[in-house]
């Protein structure tokens, strides 16, 4: 009875570490990592998906819940609808980027505008899973069991003054990004959980329209 | 004989109608104005925003929260991103965070003598009854006429404290503000702002 009892501790305890090891992330080989989601990328034309956000505010302890859904279509459409706390969409079509908040309609010209044009490149180059090649962003590479972790690091100064990391957690079955997690300057960061997520559903063109 | 005891309730009547409408000094601290947005401490509020600055238009929310002896008041973008922070203590505002394209000086200082006169109680000594629905109250650099318009809606005009500033203010059961709208006659600034129940965690 007394040699059973340290047997039982130390078994739950080799369990318990290496079940923790399969959740911690190591560095992945970039190259490997590139090519597989490349790879996966290639057979996702549409997605659909519903989020969750929680916005860290650290300066009051607080955090701010707001959900919704989101839309992407190959090769560049994206809709990105706010539902919670209160409606508020984002369209990305092309170089055209339309906000409609309420009723009102705010078109803005990505092109001329660049920290929006960078924002929007980040946006689609990580959910199509092209954020390797992106020069304005330091990318690093992790993975466990069931995610790959690719941290980007802003070079330029436009973007490194508003975030100062982005963290993508990608399923490594799916392919497809499972969580976003935004640091900004001042200890500040938002996390967006993606579920529900749908690959290649037949999206209609409307969605990414303003009427 | 008469005549006298007319002339005594007239001059009786004038001088209550006089009083009635005269300067009163304000003797207990329930009878001054409290702030357009009055927290208790530790307490937190979300407000849906839009801030309209001459040809600039920022949307997003505008959080508050009541320390013992300050606010602190953060502007975020819809998708989450903080624009700017401050904190005011008594009639003093501290900027803690500001990124750059919100960082226009001529828009700062607007911005922060909007946020002032919202969350400030205003310094005020005197008080006259206007009428019913209405007192003007004045301190020693400005005055300040509120307004009942009816159950649910108030209408505030500032004049000389934190600048100048008109609110028309509707507010719920419990008398706080659940739309507030700010504009200053001849100033292309102005806030629109929407209370959000279901925003904090």
């Amino acid at each position: 009875m007394h040699l059973k009892l340290p047997f039982i501790f130390l078994t739950f305890l080799f369990f318990s570490i290496s079940a923790l090891s399969q959740n911690e992330f190591v560095s992945a080989d970039k190259e490997k990592v590139a090519k597989t989601l490349e790879k996966q990328s290639v057979s996702i034309s549409s997605i659909s998906s519903s989020f969750s956000q929680e916005k860290h505010i650290s300066q009051i302890e607080m955090d701010i819940h707001s959900e919704g859904v989101f839309y992407f279509s190959k090769p560049n459409k994206i809709r990105w609808e706010y539902q919670k706390p209160y409606s508020y969409i984002i369209l990305i079509n092309g170089d055209s980027l339309t906000i409609i908040n309420d009723d009102a309609v705010n078109k803005i010209d990505v092109q001329n505008n660049a920290i929006f044009k960078e924002i929007n490149k980040l946006i689609l180059a990580s959910i199509s899973g092209d954020v390797f090649d992106n020069p304005d962003f330091l990318v690093s590479v992790f993975e466990n069991r069931k995610f790959y972790k690719i941290e980007l690091k802003p070079k330029t100064e436009s973007i490194s003054q508003i975030i100062t990391q982005m963290e993508l957690f990608i399923d490594k079955s799916e392919g497809t990004v499972q969580r976003i997690k935004m640091f900004e300057t001042g200890d500040d960061f938002s996390e967006m959980i993606f579920f529900d997520t749908k690959n290649n559903e037949i999206l209609s063109d409307t969605i990414f329209c303003h009427n | 004989m008469k005549f006298y005891l007319i002339l005594f309730f007239v001059t009786i009547s004038l001088l209550f109608v006089s009083c009635a409408n005269s300067w009163q000094k304000i003797s207990s601290s329930k009878d001054l104005p409290t702030a357009v947005i009055s927290l208790n401490s530790g307490e937190k509020v979300v407000y849906q925003t839009f801030i309209k600055a001459w040809k600039n238009n920022f949307s997003g929310l505008l959080v508050f929260k009541k320390e013992i002896d300050s606010v602190h008041i953060v502007l975020l973008s819809e998708m989450g991103l903080t624009m700017a922070s401050y904190t005011v203590f008594d009639k003093k505002i501290e900027m803690k965070q500001c990124i750059e394209p919100m960082k226009n000086r001529i828009l700062q200082s607007f911005l922060q003598k909007k946020i002032l006169a919202l969350v400030v109680k205003p310094a005020v000594r005197k008080r006259k009854i206007v009428d019913e629905n209405s007192s003007l109250y004045k301190g020693s650099s400005g005055k300040l006429l509120y307004k009942r318009v009816d159950s649910d809606s108030l209408n505030i005009e500032v004049k000389k404290l934190f600048g100048s500033s008109n609110f028309e203010i509707s507010t719920n059961e419990n008398s706080a503000p659940e739309h507030i709208f700010m504009f200053t006659k001849g100033e292309k600034v102005t806030l629109n702002m929407k209370k959000l129940n279901n925003a904090i965690r």
